[in-house]
């Protein structure tokens, strides 16, 4: 009972205890993600802002080439003057409208620098990758007599975009690119010598179709690695392209990018988040994931760890920005957090502390209830004494009042009888409640002697039968058990008499005790039925439980709550049993509870 | 090849006239070839051109153009020690030489950057020379990154009436960034298109010479290889020498040349030619610098007493004494074609000995770089050889020119030979880079290791 007590508790505990631990754990983990990601935008912001200066950097080249290389060159000592001046101009390469090049003609007298450029650039023009990437991004002819290639190659489709030479589908191109010039109606031919520009204007009045201005970045892999280049489609369809120099651009991105003292960040106004980012180092990697260019922190390479990339603007899309943090600022506990577990804590001290009343109340009832027994228990004691004395001056009374001549068998005799049966009775009563009340542990015996059934229900009914009268119920019997066998007749008496003194005390008002008795082979069941309200099927086990009441009416509550109890045991002691039974009515009478006892009963010879 | 020119030399005459307008001029332009005859020939024959450019004596110093400089320190692992201090105090010690209109920067670079002091009027010295006492030796060499750096801060007070330069010290190789001697070297020409100039000091064994050497010349400064920490503050004391006594500077140098001649070199420095023009840059000329280029001509088959003339040569540059940009030309260069009895004594007491030992010179240094090419192809025999061979030629010509330049530059190759025979490869590889820069450049001053 006490054990299924506390395992029922523990489950009311630890159950709700796991659960919510469970949810908090995965709310604690969600949380931190939330916070790492939040932690990692702000991280990603800061690239971000690096990654805008190097935008504006190339924005500010755009106007810079825009303005120096923007226009048609009306002398090649004008380009070479340009390429000379120009700090961030490398070298200089003019594709026609047609898509052949116009500049750097390998025929034509070019310094060591251009022939060395001529034959970098070779590949990817002979291969038609710029020109298709120029076209794409909305280099087509607006005149109405060149209708067909505008519709092929219309309005822009995607601006900017920016494709590596490499592994491109070069067949694809080739077919393309041939397929244009199939539909440009005219050639144009540059000589790039002194009269360029006359031979360009007399070419552009033959068949000049306009084209919108636009421009774009195109990179390419040679050498070393990433290569610009910016080019410019004129209206008349040339189209201008701006090798960078490599060494420059990538010299003033790092100009441009803080150095490791001055590594603060614009909006960097707090002083703590300065701090913070002196632990960080910040990273400008290439295409090859080598670092081109490193800041911030001084620590190890090992105590950092790689915490945002992002990559890095148009035109040097295939670079990336890194920043590494030391593992430590990434796993910060979240406060939030802590604050769940706080949660599953305070619910668990909440869940315990109820169980722990629970418990509390429960055993206290137990201590009430066994404090009841003690008190039962000494009072029994108490009662023992007087009661010998009573049963010892009965009987002597008795032995004198037969000495005295005349008073045999006067009243007087008689009612001295039912005194010493009385006191007799009260003894056993105090006995049993001893017997039960000194341990409840099988302590009650029984021992089986020869005797008839119903003899034993006819003592029992003679003792109550004027009690039985007074309160005006009708005893009726029905007794077919005249067999002589072993059985404890005491034992018997004392279960009879309970539960004929409980109908006296619950259902007096039904006016009615049926004693029914039948015997069969070695079993004798009695059946003892009254006319009350009855008893509830729900009840009918929790009746045989000691101290149990079905009703807390005060007035009736006045036995020790033991009765049926020690009734039940004394019957299984027989190898039979004391139960309620609902089953059998067999007049239609008022129906009232119904006690069967069965008993094991071995004839005796 | 190299037979051919010396027959050329030899026998080349030449007609040059070169005196200077005024007096006041900053740099002095002499063109001429080493003879003023040459034979009559059935074919074509290489003639050689010397452009040569004097600069003035610089009045005195204090009349100097104010210089934007960044000091660019190594503070890599590798500088621990005795080299750091020494470069600490070398930096100081020039920082001190500095006059308030100068601009001075200072850039130390490891694995990562710090513009230690961005570009500032040397005004407080006190406080610059600080902040280099306070530096320490840790990390990678992100040389390239430091560079730009420098280059960034020089740039913010860009301004051609001043000396825009970058010292740059390094010990080691460099290994974060861009790091090959190609991807410097394009640096360095980018740089002196903006009239910045960078000057490498490579300290100890451990750099990279080839990077520092190609760096310093694409951007017109000086290289120099510094054995021992101690000379450091001798040689940044040169290099600041150099630095305050520039006379012009973004010289522009063009050749026309005639129909009918080709062009086919130029030594000494890098040039275009775009058809019969030849140009070439050179970034600045320090008082009293005798700064020259050599033009190889082929030139056509030509009649007895025919003159040929060899076209017009002009510079371009700005006079550093005024700011103003100035011009000259010399348009009266020609060789004049003879045969006969007289035509070997003509050509002999033609020859101007001066231009002759520069050709020397020059063609010697180009014979050196191929040989640390063959080093470098792992063919010690052939670069044996090779210096060997130059060696003696230097020596002969050294004696028949008594010139004691060609004496000098004899005694290089033969110590370069002894290092090499002795198995010192990389010391041997890293003069050979130095003195080749020094020649082609002219470069004023040297590292005491190579004097012997």
């Amino acid at each position: 009972m006490k054990s299924k007590i506390i395992g029922l508790l523990l489950l009311v505990v630890v159950l709700p205890i796991a659960l919510l631990s469970w949810v908090g754990y995965q709310l604690a983990q969600q949380i931190a993600t939330q916070q790492q990601e939040q932690i990692q935008n702000l991280l990603k912001d800061q690239l971000a802002e690096v990654d805008f200066r190097l935008k504006k950097y190339f924005k500010a080249q755009e106007t810079v080439l825009q303005q120096n290389a923007g226009q048609a060159f009306e002398t090649l000592t004008a380009l070479r003057d340009v390429v000379n001046s120009t700090g961030i101009i490398e070298n200089i390469f003019i594709i026609n409208a047609d898509d052949t090049l116009a500049f750097p003609n390998p025929i034509s007298p070019l310094n060591q620098r251009e022939r060395e450029f001529y034959s970098r650039i070779k590949v990817i023009i002979d291969g038609g990758d710029i020109q298709n990437l120029i076209r794409q991004t909305g280099g087509g002819a607006t005149n109405p007599s060149t209708q067909n290639t505008t519709n092929l190659f219309a309005k822009p489709l995607i601006p900017n975009i920016n494709l590596k030479s490499e592994g491109r589908g070069l067949d694809n191109n080739q077919s393309r690119l041939q397929k244009l010039q199939s539909l440009i109606p005219y050639s144009n031919n540059i000589d790039p010598s002194e009269n360029q520009n006359a031979r360009q204007s007399q070419s552009a009045k033959v068949a000049a179709p306009q084209y919108d201005f636009s421009s774009g970045w195109f990179t390419w892999y040679w050498g070393r690695g990433l290569n610009l280049i910016y080019w410019q489609r004129l209206t008349t369809g040339n189209i201008i392209c701006v090798a960078l120099d490599r060494s420059r651009w990538i010299s003033d991105l790092i100009g441009e990018l803080p150095d490791s003292i001055g590594y603060d960040l614009a909006t960097a106004e707090e002083a703590e988040q300065r701090l913070s980012s002196r632990s960080r180092s910040a990273r400008i990697i290439n295409a090859n994931g080598e670092t081109v260019y490193q800041w911030g922190s001084d620590l190890d390479e090992e105590s950092l760890v790689l915490a945002v990339e992002i990559p890095t603007s148009i035109p040097i899309n295939a670079w990336k920005l890194q920043l590494w943090v030391p593992p430590t600022e990434l796993q910060k506990p979240g406060i939030a957090g802590i604050n769940v577990w706080l949660g599953i804590l305070a619910s668990a001290i909440a869940l315990v502390s109820i169980a722990w009343i629970f418990v509390r109340e429960y055993t206290k009832e137990l201590k009430e209830a066994s404090r009841r027994v003690s008190f039962v228990n000494q009072v029994s004691h108490e009662l023992r004494t007087p009661l010998t004395n009573i049963r010892m001056y009965a009987e002597l009374l008795s032995q004198e009042i037969g000495e005295v001549p005349g008073l045999e068998s006067s009243k007087a005799r008689q009612r001295l009888g039912v005194v010493e049966s009385e006191s007799e009775r009260l003894s056993r009563l105090i006995a049993n409640v001893l017997t039960f009340a000194s341990s409840q542990k099988k302590t009650l015996k029984v021992r089986p002697l020869p005797g008839v059934v119903d003899d034993c229900i006819q003592s029992v009914t003679a003792r109550f039968a004027p009690n039985l009268e007074k309160l005006d119920l009708k005893l009726e019997m029905e007794l077919q058990a005249p067999q002589r066998v072993l059985f404890d007749s005491d034992a018997i008496e004392q279960v009879l008499e309970n539960l004929i003194g409980n109908i006296e005390k619950y259902a007096a008002e039904g006016q009615l005790v049926h004693i029914s008795s039948i015997q069969q082979e070695g079993l004798t069941v009695i059946r003892i039925r009254d006319g009350g309200r009855g008893i509830k099927s729900a009840h009918s086990e929790k009746i045989f439980e000691p101290f149990w009441r079905e009703s807390n009416e005060v007035q009736k509550a006045s036995g020790t709550g033991i009765g049926l109890s020690i009734s039940r045991e004394l019957c299984r002691l027989h190898g039979g049993d004391l139960t309620l039974d609902y089953t059998t009515s067999k007049t239609d009478r008022r129906q009232g509870a119904c006690f069967r006892i069965t008993l094991k009963t071995e004839g005796s010879n | 090849m190299f037979k051919r020119i010396t027959y050329c030399t030899m026998f080349l005459s030449l007609i040059v006239s070169c005196t200077s307008a005024s007096g006041a001029e900053q740099i002095k332009l002499n063109v001429g070839t080493p003879y003023n005859y040459v034979h009559t020939t059935d074919g074509k024959q290489n003639v050689w051109i010397r452009v040569g450019l004097t600069g003035s004596k610089m009045e005195s110093e204090k009349k100097r153009p104010p210089v934007n400089v960044a000091i660019v320190l190594d503070r890599s692992g590798s500088m621990k020690g005795e080299k750091i201090q020494k470069a600490k105090e070398a930096a100081i010690q020039a920082v001190d030489r500095l006059d308030p209109q100068d601009i001075v920067s200072i850039v130390t670079y490891d694995t990562n950057v710090s513009v230690l002091v961005p570009s500032t009027k040397a005004t407080d010295k006190n406080a610059i020379k600080k902040k280099i006492a306070g530096i320490k030796a840790s990390g990678n060499t992100a040389l390239f990154a430091g560079v730009s750096k420098g280059a960034a801060e020089v740039r913010k007070f860009l301004d051609e009436e001043r000396v825009n330069r970058i010292i740059l010290l390094s010990d080691g190789l460099a290994n974060l960034g861009p790091s090959s001697p190609g991807e410097l070297g394009a640096l360095g020409a980018n740089l002196m298109k903006d009239r910045i100039s960078v000057s490498t000091l490579g300290l100890g064994l451990g750099y990279n010479e080839d990077l520092m050497m190609k760096l310093a010349a694409k951007s017109g400064g000086n290289h120099v290889f510094i054995e021992n920490a101690d000379e450091l503050a001798d040689i940044f004391n040169k290099e600041f020498d150099d630095v305050m006594s520039v006379v012009a500077q973004n010289l522009k140098i063009k050749l026309k040349i005639p129909e009918g001649i080709r062009p086919i070199r130029v030594l000494g420095n890098d040039a275009d030619i775009n058809g019969q023009i030849i140009e070439t840059r050179l970034a600045q000329v320090y008082s009293e610098q005798v700064r020259y280029v050599l033009v190889e001509l082929e030139i056509p088959a030509g009649q007895k007493d025919q003159r040929l003339p060899l076209g017009t040569t002009s510079v371009s540059y700005r006079d550093m004494k005024t700011g103003d940009i100035k011009q000259q030309a010399k348009t009266d260069l020609s060789v004049k074609f003879v045969s006969g009895e007289t035509a070997d004594d003509l050509i002999k007491f033609s020859l101007k000995e001066h231009i002759l030992e520069d050709i020397v010179a020059m063609v010697a240094n180009e014979r050196n770089k191929l040989a640390t090419t063959y080093l470098d192809d792992g063919k010690i025999g052939l670069c044996i050889q090779t210096l060997d061979e130059n060696k003696l030629w230097l020596e002969n010509n050294s004696l028949k020119l008594k010139s004691k330049k060609l004496e000098t530059y004899y005694k290089y190759n033969d110590a370069q030979l002894d290092q090499l025979k002795n198995n010192k490869k990389n010391l041997a590889r890293k003069a050979m880079r130095a003195v080749q820069s020094q020649i082609d450049t002219q470069q004023r001053y040297q590292q005491s290791g190579n004097d012997k």
